[in-house]
């Protein structure tokens, strides 16, 4: 029996140190045969924040991501859809200097090709009745119970988020904006 | 996390608290007192028999076995808080190899002391069957995972560590396995948005089975249903066994109750669905070969029942409400085979014993009957059928009450004097307004309660003599 539970606890192991592995490369460029790594910045709206299974985050709502801004199909066909993002250019000065907030532009349910020069972010449908919207699991950015994040208002932060080129979003940081720049005339 | 450990701590101390109202332990040692002064056995086998019950409580931990289990959960629920409180300056890379070290040692260290004392080889054990939920809580902070089905996460954990509750040496982990997979089932299935209870920002469960489910949401329900049945009855001690047979009439009620495919919002379609699922329920314990104690919450739904139906003599108007065609045809379905359960089976009921089978099979037949009435579109039926619930419960407590004085079942006895109790005080606070009212009718209560003691007494005491005579 005991060889049995060991051979268990070895799989155990394997499985968290595989998966571990994997979310550790997900964005690095030239890890797994990965080739482009884009970094954006999204105005973000924090919401309450929580204190459930992996402690306390801040949920973030992104209007310009939502599927009614992107002009997505409605209803949508698909269980997913890529949005394409690119830079507004409106521009905020944050504690990592002045950066340019991106909004989406184009949405489509169809995969689109890769390295097309333009930054496209994956969304899951949330079926929901009454609410259909996309998900991109960036609407949470987990801190620690001192973090004064979990404190911010909407429009006091920006949210850093990476995007690999499987389309996939993570969110790196959230960053605490100084003041609105006016869009270059 | 901590709402998850919060759940299973209330399962385990409800376990607990059901295990101890199970016959045997305490009643042993006045028992024998008994039998001895009877003459049964000898002053000095009372003392042996004593000494060897002593010695297996001891074996079989009691008290030790359960500190161990809280000292374990109370670790568990603190490495769950060291991870929530966000070490946000150690790095990924850190972390991971700090949490695999920690998963490898906990694991050896459980398999080492597997044997040893509970109060080692428990605590460690149950760490490791928490470790890969912790272990998924860590990944999902640290690399700010979000926008998934949360439930999904506990089934990987479910499935990570099943190996440990299939093999456990104790019950503990196995029952807390069992408890994480109703709660999975349940939540899943018909929590209209799973996002909003458990993580807010999220959408229904991959599992949900509202507004008709996905064939994965099915076929995954089957799959945790059939391994909650499997769990139960091989892994869980006996008196244990039998609680989770009432999952799935549980399930199917939720079945009618949810927004899916079977979804009856008509309350006299769910009446009829509610007493023949416990009856159902009722009849499956008894076929298992349940004792009295191991049916008693099949016993109490089937009372609780009829009870909450006795309570429609208020309403004059017929039923009315949506039922969908699935949950008409399910509730009809789950009836016939109540029906077929009752006419078929050789302990057909609450109480029911050989010699009292025909008794009990017409009080479930009855009960099936007069639910029935309630899907009738008749103005006063209610009323009808609320009457026919007030007689019911007074005769089904009645008979348990006899019947477990005359088969010596004082669980049956306490059980039919709590309903009995329950229906005369609540009709009381539902008839009587008037002091000079509610006077009498106390004084007439008290005398009809007078009266069955004596008769349940004068029963009692011709039974003994008869076994004295048969003795002799």
């Amino acid at each position: 029996m005991r060889h049995v539970l060991r051979g268990v606890l070895a799989l155990q192991v394997a499985v968290f140190a595989i998966w571990g592995r994997s979310l550790m490369a997900a964005y690095e460029p030239g890890a797994a045969g990965r080739k482009s790594v884009a970094t954006v910045w999204l105005a973000t709206e924090p919401i309450d924040p929580r204190d459930l299974l992996a402690g306390n985050y801040v949920a973030l709502r992104y209007g310009s991501l939502d599927a009614e801004h992107a002009k997505c199909p409605k209803p949508l066909e698909r269980d997913t859809a890529y949005v394409a993002i690119a830079p507004t250019g409106r521009r905020v000065v944050t504690s990592e200097g002045e950066v340019e907030l991106s909004d989406a532009v184009e949405c489509r349910t169809d995969r689109p090709p890769r390295g097309d020069g333009r930054v496209w972010i994956v969304g899951h449908r949330d079926a929901t009745p009454g609410r259909e919207r996309l998900v991109y699991g960036i609407e949470r950015m987990y801190v620690s119970e001192s973090s004064p994040l979990r404190n911010v208002r909407s429009g006091d932060v920006v949210a850093k988020v990476v995007v690999n080129d499987s389309f996939a979003p993570r969110i790196v940081g959230l960053v605490t904006t100084s003041r609105n720049t006016e869009p270059p005339r | 996390m901590a709402w998850w450990i919060i759940v299973l701590v209330g399962a385990s101390a409800f376990a607990r608290f059901a295990r101890g109202r199970s016959p045997g332990r305490d009643d042993l040692v006045p028992t024998l007192e008994a039998a001895e002064k009877a003459g049964v056995i000898s002053a000095s086998q009372r003392e042996q028999i004593v000494a060897l019950h002593a010695r297996s409580a001891l074996h079989e931990s009691g008290g030790v076995g359960w500190l161990a289990a809280f000292a374990g959960l109370f670790v568990v629920a603190g490495v769950s808080l060291l991870v929530a409180s966000n070490w946000e300056r150690i790095g990924p890379a850190t972390r991971i190899g700090a949490f695999l070290l920690l998963l490898a040692g906990v694991g050896e260290a459980a398999l080492r002391s597997r044997d040893r004392e509970a109060a080692i080889g428990l605590p460690l054990e149950l760490l490791w069957f928490f470790l890969p939920l912790l272990g998924i809580g860590l990944y999902v902070q640290t690399f700010q995972i979000s926008g998934g089905d949360p439930l999904l996460a506990v089934l990987l954990w479910l499935a990570l560590s099943a190996p440990v509750s299939w093999t456990s040496p104790r019950p503990v982990v196995p029952t807390l396995h069992i408890v994480a997979m109703v709660a999975v089932v349940f939540t899943g299935n018909f929590l209209a948005t799973v996002g909003d209870w458990l993580a807010p920002g999220l959408s229904r469960s991959t599992l949900s089975l509202l507004d008709g489910g996905t064939f994965t949401a099915w076929t995954m329900t089957a799959a945790l249903l059939a391994a909650i049945v499997v769990e139960s009855l091989r892994l869980l001690p006996r008196p244990h066994r039998f609680h989770f047979v009432g999952v799935l009439p549980a399930w199917v009620l939720g079945l009618l109750c949810a927004a899916t495919p079977f979804h009856v919002a008509h309350p006299g379609w769910l009446a009829l669905a509610a007493i023949s699922l416990a009856t159902t329920w009722l009849v499956a314990l008894g076929a298992l070969g349940a004792g009295t104690n191991e049916s008693s919450s099949a016993s109490i739904a089937w009372l609780a029942v009829v009870w909450g139906l006795s309570f429609t003599w208020h309403t004059p108007d017929a039923f009315s409400g949506h039922a969908s065609a699935g949950g008409i045809v399910l509730t009809l379905l789950v009836t016939a085979a109540a029906a077929l359960a009752v006419l078929g089976s050789p302990s057909p009921g609450l109480g029911s014993r050989p010699g009292h089978s025909a008794r009990s099979r017409l009080l479930m037949l009855a009960a099936l009957g007069v639910e029935s009435l309630y899907i009738v579109p008749i103005d006063g039926i209610p009323w009808l059928a609320g009457v026919g619930n007030n007689a019911l419960l007074a005769v089904a407590a009645t008979g348990l009450m006899w019947q477990g004085a005359e088969a010596g079942q004082a669980a049956w006895v306490n059980l039919g004097v709590g309903a009995l109790l329950l229906l005369l005080v609540t009709r009381f606070l539902d008839v009587f307004g008037s002091l000079f009212a509610s006077g009498l009718g106390l004084i007439v209560a008290g005398l009809l309660l007078a009266g069955l003691s004596l008769a349940l007494e004068r029963t009692r005491r011709r039974l003994l003599r008869s076994s004295d005579e048969a003795a002799r």
